[in-house]
């Protein structure tokens, strides 16, 4: 059965290559606590259940104060130029939408066949024999992590776009709300 | 009534534009130790919700694809797209993907889109070559400008999609703190109820576009 652990392992080894490729970018002046920022979140996705609460309430302190005090920076990072850019767009054509379309579709797709659908006043069962291997709790989630190609070169150029900021106030708005729903 | 000290440290934190990861932390910090929990015991009640809720960050997995695509030429074949039809405007653009995105939402398809999967590779340069359509010249600041704009809608369309459906947070933690109060409702009435609130949100942030093509035409007239 594919559970969200197996979700989670997939992006713990993401975050670990992150984490190597920080380290390794000599042009970033602050590659090590950016390396330590990343190597923790990993930890946190791979062996976050083994932790304890104390141990990450810890972790999670520390990537704070290394994201809140600057510790994070990018350096040079191998990508294409523009015109390198332009002339891909240029010989690729709509085909460049394709997989950037596949990433929703797989996802409404798989939930519907793992989760069913459930609207106001119709609520249908899973359509398809795939279910029983899934977890249906994070049927959402679990899809839309099946189709995403992972690269260690590519990584390079995410991390870049990539900012903790966003993921961090969507984390404390859930947290917030878990809080809240515990009282 | 200490407890609520936090949010305050939010507001002022915010307000004063401390790094939001710091703010987010130190408030953690006084709400807890306002409630008299000792400090450790707030270091694992925020230990604990963070790996419970580690699920929001999963979407990180969709990143390297999008990061091949836009080194292949994502971005610019958005901008071409766009560039190539004439009715285009910054506002129509970003109120058609508003609509469809507060329509999604609300049969709970959250997941489909986002900052990460569809506003930055694709709804904010295309909303961008719309801005170039209308003024060639455009500065870096409206640039940036559209770009929020970009983002915002997808905020905004999200906030007040997803309560239409049944089986989000907010709504379970809608019912559960009524019903602590005495109060039972069922998740469908207020999921019901969160419609008009959809359709005001469209009209508001849906004025807000339409004026911001208003006022962008008149700039490049000059």
């Amino acid at each position: 059965m594919i559970t969200i652990q197996a979700v989670y392992l997939l992006v713990g080894v993401l975050f670990v290559v992150f984490a190597y490729l920080s380290v390794r970018d000599a042009a970033n002046p602050r590659r090590w606590t950016t390396g330590v920022f990343w190597g923790l979140f990993a930890t946190s996705f791979l062996a976050g259940d083994f932790l304890g609460d104390f141990g990450n309430g810890v972790l999670v302190l520390t990537m704070a104060l290394i994201a809140g005090f600057g510790g994070l920076a990018t350096g040079k990072v191998a990508t294409t130029t523009g015109e390198e850019r332009k002339a891909g767009a240029a010989l690729r054509g709509n085909a460049l939408f394709l997989p950037a379309l596949i990433i929703p579709l797989v996802t409404v797709v798989g939930t519907i066949l793992i989760k069913g659908i459930e609207l106001p006043g119709l609520a249908l069962g899973p359509w398809a024999l795939i279910a029983p291997y899934f977890e249906t709790k994070q049927a959402t989630l679990i899809s839309l992590c099946s189709p995403s190609p992972v690269s260690a070169r590519s990584s390079a150029i995410s991390r870049r776009n990539g900012c903790p900021r966003t993921t961090f106030s969507l984390q404390s708005r859930s947290i917030a709300w878990e809080w809240l729903r515990s009282r | 009534m200490l407890t609520l000290l936090g949010v305050a440290v939010v507001i002022v934190g915010f307000a004063a534009r401390f790094n939001p990861l710091l703010v987010v932390v130190v408030s953690a910090l006084v709400t807890g130790l306002a409630a008299g929990m000792r400090p450790e015991e707030v270091l694992a009640a925020f230990g604990k919700a963070f790996n419970e809720n580690r699920y929001v960050s999963v979407a990180w997995l969709v990143l390297p694809a999008i990061g091949v695509l836009e080194r292949a030429g994502l971005q610019e074949r958005a901008r071409t797209l766009i560039a190539g039809i004439r009715a285009v405007t910054v506002g129509r653009l970003l109120l058609v993907y508003m609509l469809l995105r507060q329509l999604t939402a609300g049969i709970g398809l959250i997941s489909i889109a986002g900052h990460a999967q569809t506003v930055k590779p694709l709804v904010a340069p295309m909303a961008e070559a719309a801005a170039e359509l209308n003024d060639p010249n455009i500065s870096i600041e409206e640039r940036e400008k559209v770009r929020a704009l970009a983002a915002a809608t997808d905020n905004v369309a999200l906030f007040f999609g997803e309560d239409v459906f049944l089986a989000i947070g907010s709504i379970l933690l809608m019912v559960g703190f009524m019903e602590q109060s005495g109060i039972a409702v069922q998740p469908f009435e207020l999921s019901m109820w969160a419609i008009p609130t959809a359709v005001a949100a469209f009209l508001v942030h849906g004025a807000r576009l339409l004026l911001r093509d208003a006022t962008a035409k008149k700039a490049g007239a000059k």
